[in-house]
């Protein structure tokens, strides 16, 4: 009886979802993406997370695009056609005539001009995530002509294409901000990108619709849904229950799930980033520079890599990434080693009598941070630290620092150049610096860091970069613990490449960057 | 959970003691609830010993050995009967301290929230008027925030030790016993007996321990029981949000959180810590109910 | 009556004002939330402009002072991470919450109340044992649990049934039946001890004695008897029911407002939390005096007493 009644109920529910799913397949060409993290505002100069470049891109052109897999970078026209330098802070760009947004209207000089600059005066405090990483150089935009723009820096800037490249150099629609104001424009923004937003809910999900009378070649999609899914076996479980067709951040001891059922498929690669604790340089405890260094040599990061990442991840020798292309990566710089010997050596020279060290970490904000916290733990209790640790949101450069020694954080390379991780994260600007947590003493720290950012010769900004590293080496201000391996799942019949010239975790839709054979 | 205290807010009936003794007797018991009482008496002895019965230290990670599978399924060491979790830690190990950890908590939020709630259910009942209002409306405004959000707050406000989340889960739960309390209070204060001794001139502080502590022991020690998984669970989703207990001390709690990731895979690393969280709970349910069913004459009757 | 139905709501206003003002104070003990904002790259300039945008410069009596304001005005204030109001937020997340609820408090009627009497009449027999054991293992199983076990089972394995989001109506079954699952319990275990209690009523016994047939002594007096004060316990479990949501719409991705009132906590997204709280415990509050006016109506006692 029960088991009729089983069977009854299974057919039926079989039957109704075989009904929807038809139903779905008959009407649109729609991929379903289910994200770990989501985004609160779709203002693309504001919007500098990793999921914010991935939303965005599909949303909003930049004057310069990138080809995405070609090392080292490639420039591609975007809204510009062409551009040109006149003279050494200023570079003309002319824009491409007849680019309809999405609500009908045609992009020119104005947008441009508005978009860019908005970020530039320092007046919105929205705009203070892109413009200390990305445009403190850049001066002011000029309109010349309708499709014409000069942009003027305040000093000559050999990386000024690849930062207008930048997601967060998107333009947007001005008639539209100004009409609506910042804040609704965050949510319901107007691009001239091949997709449009078709409904936006902040941290939890954005659909787009394809925008038909988009300047480039046509989007492969009708309808793209980036659904947040925070929790990692509810994403597998959504793709392998055919609720989504795309997931992201598939940790690799979790593949398994994914490939033990047929129809699926993995694409990963370890990312340009690096996961890395920040020693506190002003904290009493963490200021002993011997110390730092005893706490960086008792890292096993071989072992971390093996046992957290399956061997998938990447134990980096020095704070650098092969993705610059030679000769700015130097693959002899050979930094990080693991040595509990000399590492307790180093603990006596620094008179350490077993003070608390807390290990700060958020969890899921990192994918293993909290188990990387637990591995790292017992390796300093092996050499005698006394470790604690302490769970916390994330928190950066808004938290107290004086309490804090190891603050987690992460070095995404934002554009394959020394100066898409340094420049981002390690300036004089940063944060790390503004709270004290990263000081740079030394006195020959600030010439050379001129020199690898501003120096208009390759050879020697490799020079001063390959000494930069040395010297912060020496200070051991920070710990990089690896490079993690990204992995996306997804149904097999989907064709996908992770795209190296962009910053990493950013997914590109746009026509010939993927395709989905008919189901 | 309130679903099951109106039948123990009787007052305790005026039965002779010798037969209450009786019953509760372990000869007397069902053969369900001997069972449960040795269960819960191994989970009391395991919460006590729990250092010298984990083969291995629950915090030690091996991440070159992590996620192996129980002991009984192919794969599985015999050195670790339960698996390891995702850092290479024994589960066995983490499962009995977590239960330590886990009953520790939840017996400490439940005495301080049976002490702040009887104390001002006794004061609300016996002196009555003003106070009472002014306590009552402490009840009214506990009740009509959802446990998990004061919590939450707490943490969020005070950290995440792990004496402020034992305060706080104790705050969770004090307005049912001061409710229960204050309703017994009421209904003792009416007795004849106490009428006599007010007239003899005894205070409050007199009344509330001779005469109304005796009369309220029953109720609380049912209701103390039947809280005790509600609080159990309290602190097991806390820690499963990642706001109780932080690591790396195990709690059972904060062991299904982490296990979950990897349930497809590695399915042990939850369901071993889950299993212990819903043995406790059950034993203690069942226990708790069949003493409210002894203690409580008219149902008995 | 009315005095005392006056009474009970000057009572209920009071309590959701003492509500306010705790959390009120509380959340803003909890820090700041620009760190959510700017994670990276705050700056202490970005800090100044933003308390000032948020009117966060000034003292507590003073914010508290122009939040009652607003709500006088009816105006409920901006989120402030995501910079709509906050009303429309919770009209957004209402719905999915209150559906899924509703749906979790049916099962567990139509579910618990059968268990229950079943459990009683049949007193120490198979049947009466093996409901218990359903409800007692129903209650000793955190949500959290059985939420994992459940989309491991229909979603991962057997591909029956969607567990994340709220898109279709099988969207609902998972999260309802998770929820549901602990109040089938609590209305089963309760069902049954009333029932007991009534069966052993004089009135019970009477008509007994005077020769009803049972099924009609049991229907029409001891069901009917013991229903009625299974409303206020339903009160408190649809109460009760929040914190479950708390950890269904975690575990499955639910757009509701579970996940907007702890995500406003760990986002100090101010405006969020109080109006959520305020909701909350007006909610509370009206559900407890409904029950008191349910009560003084039906019996006269309540009312002297007061």
């Amino acid at each position: 009886m029960s088991a009729t009644i089983l069977k009854w109920a299974r057919n039926t529910m079989l039957l109704v979802c075989a009904l929807a799913a038809s139903l779905a397949y008959a009407q649109v060409r729609e991929l379903r993406v289910g994200v770990a993290s989501h985004v609160r505002t779709l203002d693309v100069q504001e919007m500098t997370s990793n999921s914010g470049a991935s939303f965005l891109y599909q949303i909003f052109d930049t004057l310069i695009e990138r080809d995405n897999h070609a090392a080292p970078l490639k420039f591609l026209p975007g809204l510009a056609t062409s551009w040109k330098m006149v003279t050494p802070t200023t570079m003309e760009l002319k824009l491409r005539d007849g680019v309809i947004m999405h609500d009908g209207a045609t992009l020119d000089a104005e947008d441009v001009k508005f978009s860019l600059e908005r970020v530039l005066d320092g007046k919105d405090p929205r705009y203070g995530s892109a413009r200390g990483r990305f445009f403190y150089n850049l001066k002011s935009v000029e309109v010349i002509d309708r499709l014409t723009v000069r942009v003027h820096t305040h000093r000559p800037d050999p990386l000024l294409e690849t930062i207008l490249s930048a997601r967060n150099a998107g333009i947007a629609s001005r008639k539209h901000v100004e009409k609506i104001g910042r804040d609704k424009s965050g949510l319901m923004p107007i691009g001239s990108g091949p997709y449009r937003v078709e409904g936006f809910k902040p941290n939890e999900v954005l659909a787009l619709t394809r925008h038909e009378r988009f300047w480039g070649e046509r989007p492969p999609f009708d309808r793209i849904t980036f659904t947040r899914i925070p929790e990692v076996a509810a994403r597998i479980t959504a793709l392998v229950n055919r609720e989504v067709d795309f997931i992201t951040n598939v940790p690799p001891d979790q593949e398994g799930a994914v490939t033990r059922v047929k129809g699926f498929k993995l694409v990963g690669a370890p990312l340009p980033v690096f996961h890395i604790w920040v020693l506190n340089m002003s904290h009493p405890v963490t200021a002993n520079p011997d110390l730092r260094k005893a706490l960086n040599l008792a890292v096993d990061r071989e072992a971390l890599v093996k046992g957290l990442w399956g061997g998938r991840g990447f134990a980096p020798k020095a704070h650098q990434f092969k993705e610059y292309g030679e000769p700015l990566f130097m693959p002899d710089l050979a930094h990080y080693r693991h040595d509990p010997k000399q590492a307790r050596e180093l603990l006596k020279k620094a008179g350490y009598k077993g003070e608390q060290i807390t290990i700060t970490f958020f969890p899921e904000y990192y994918l293993y941070g909290n188990h990387a916290a637990v591995a790292v733990a017992d390796m300093w209790k092996k050499v005698g630290i006394n470790v604690k640790l302490q769970m916390s949101e994330p928190v950066f450069s808004d938290a107290d620092h004086t309490k804090v020694m190891i603050q987690p954080w992460s070095n995404p390379l934002y554009y394959p150049d020394p100066m898409g991780v340094f420049d981002t994260h390690w300036s004089a600007s940063s944060w790390v610096v503004r709270k004290g947590l990263w000081k740079p003493s030394h006195p020959e720290w600030a010439p050379t860091y001129e020199k690898a950012r501003f120096s208009t010769q390759t050879n020697e900004r490799r020079d001063a970069y390959r000494k930069l590293l040395h010297l912060a080496d020496a200070m051991s201000g920070w710990i990089v613990l690896y490079q993690p391996y990204e992995a996306y799942a997804m149904n097999e019949n989907i064709d996908w490449r992770i795209p190296s010239a962009q910053r990493p975790y950013k997914l590109t839709f746009r026509a010939g960057q993927i395709s989905y054979k008919s189901r | 959970m309130n679903a099951v205290l109106s039948s123990a807010t009787a007052p305790a009936d005026s039965a002779p003691e010798f037969s209450l003794r009786r019953r509760l007797s372990f000869r007397r018991m069902p053969a369900s609830i001997k069972a449960c009482a040795m269960l819960a008496v191994l989970l009391a002895l395991v919460t006590v010993f729990a250092p010298w019965l984990t083969p291995h230290d629950p915090d030690a990670t091996q991440i070159l050995a992590k996620l192996k599978p129980p002991a009984f399924m192919a794969g599985g060491e015999s050195t670790h009967v339960f698996g390891t979790d995702q850092v290479g830690r024994d589960l066995l190990s983490r499962c009995l301290y977590g239960v330590r950890v886990s009953v520790g908590i939840a017996l400490l939020g439940l005495i301080i929230g049976c002490l702040i709630g009887t104390t001002l259910g006794v004061i609300s009942g016996l002196f009555g008027g003003m106070v009472d209002r002014v306590i009552m409306m402490l009840v009214d405004v506990f009740i009509s925030v959802p446990n998990l959000l004061i919590v939450l707050v707490g943490v969020a406000a005070f950290g995440t030790d792990i004496l402020v989340l034992v305060f706080l889960i104790g705050l969770a739960r004090w307005e049912t016993y001061a409710r229960v309390v204050r309703g017994q209070v009421l209904q003792v204060r009416e007795m004849p007996y106490i009428e006599a001794s007010r007239a003899l001139g005894a205070g409050h502080a007199w009344i509330a321990t001779r005469h109304v502590l005796p009369n309220i022991a029953s109720p609380l020690i049912v209701l103390l029981t039947l809280n005790f998984p509600s609080i159990l669970l309290l602190e097991s989703s806390l820690s499963f949000l990642g706001i109780g207990v932080q690591p790396p001390t195990a709690s059972l709690g904060s062991m299904v959180g982490d296990g979950r990731d990897h349930l497809i895979f590695a399915w042990w690393v939850a369901v071993a810590p889950a299993l212990m969280i819903v043995a406790i709970t059950f034993v203690v349910q069942m226990l708790g109910d069949w003493l409210r069913d002894v203690m409580d004459v008219r149902i008995d009757d | 009556m009315l005095r005392f139905l006056a009474w009970r709501l000057g009572r209920a206003a009071l309590t959701v004002l003492l509500v306010l003002v705790a959390c009120f104070v509380a959340i803003r003990a909890t820090g700041s939330p620009l760190s959510v904002l700017y994670p990276e790259d705050a700056t202490p300039e970005q800090a100044v402009l933003l308390a000032q945008q948020w009117g966060l410069d000034r003292s507590l009596p003073e914010q508290f002072g122009v939040y009652i304001a607003n709500l006088a005005r009816g105006d409920f204030g901006v989120s402030i991470i995501e910079r709509r109001p906050v009303t429309r937020i919770y009209a957004e997340k209402l719905r999915p919450t209150l559906q899924l609820a509703a749906l979790a408090l049916v099962i567990g009627i139509v579910v618990g109340i059968p268990l229950g009497v079943v459990a009683a009449l049949r007193r120490g027999k198979v049947a009466a044992r093996a409901a218990m054991a359903v409800a007692f293992t129903g209650y000793a199983v955190p949500h959290f649990i059985i939420a994992i076990l459940l989309i491991l089972l229909f979603s991962y394995h057997l591909n029956w049934l969607p567990s994340t989001g709220a898109a279709t109506p099988q969207h609902y079954i998972l999260p309802a039946v998770t929820l549901a699952l602990p109040l089938i319990a609590a209305i089963a275990r309760y069902m049954r001890s009333t029932m007991l209690d009534v069966m052993n009523q004089d009135y019970v016994r009477t008509a007994r004695a005077k020769g009803v047939a049972e099924p009609r002594v049991v229907t029409l007096h001891v069901m009917r008897n013991a229903l009625l004060p299974l409303i206020t316990v339903l009160g408190l479990e649809v109460a009760g029911l929040i914190n479950g949501s708390l950890i269904v719409e975690t575990v499955f991705s639910w757009p509701g407002l579970g996940k907007v009132l702890t995500g406003s906590v760990s986002r100090r997204d101010f405006p969020v939390l109080q109006f959520g709280v305020i909701a909350y415990a007006m909610a509370v509050v009206a559900i407890n005096f409904l029950v008191d006016a349910l009560y003084a109506v039906a019996d006269p006692r309540v009312r002297v007493e007061s």
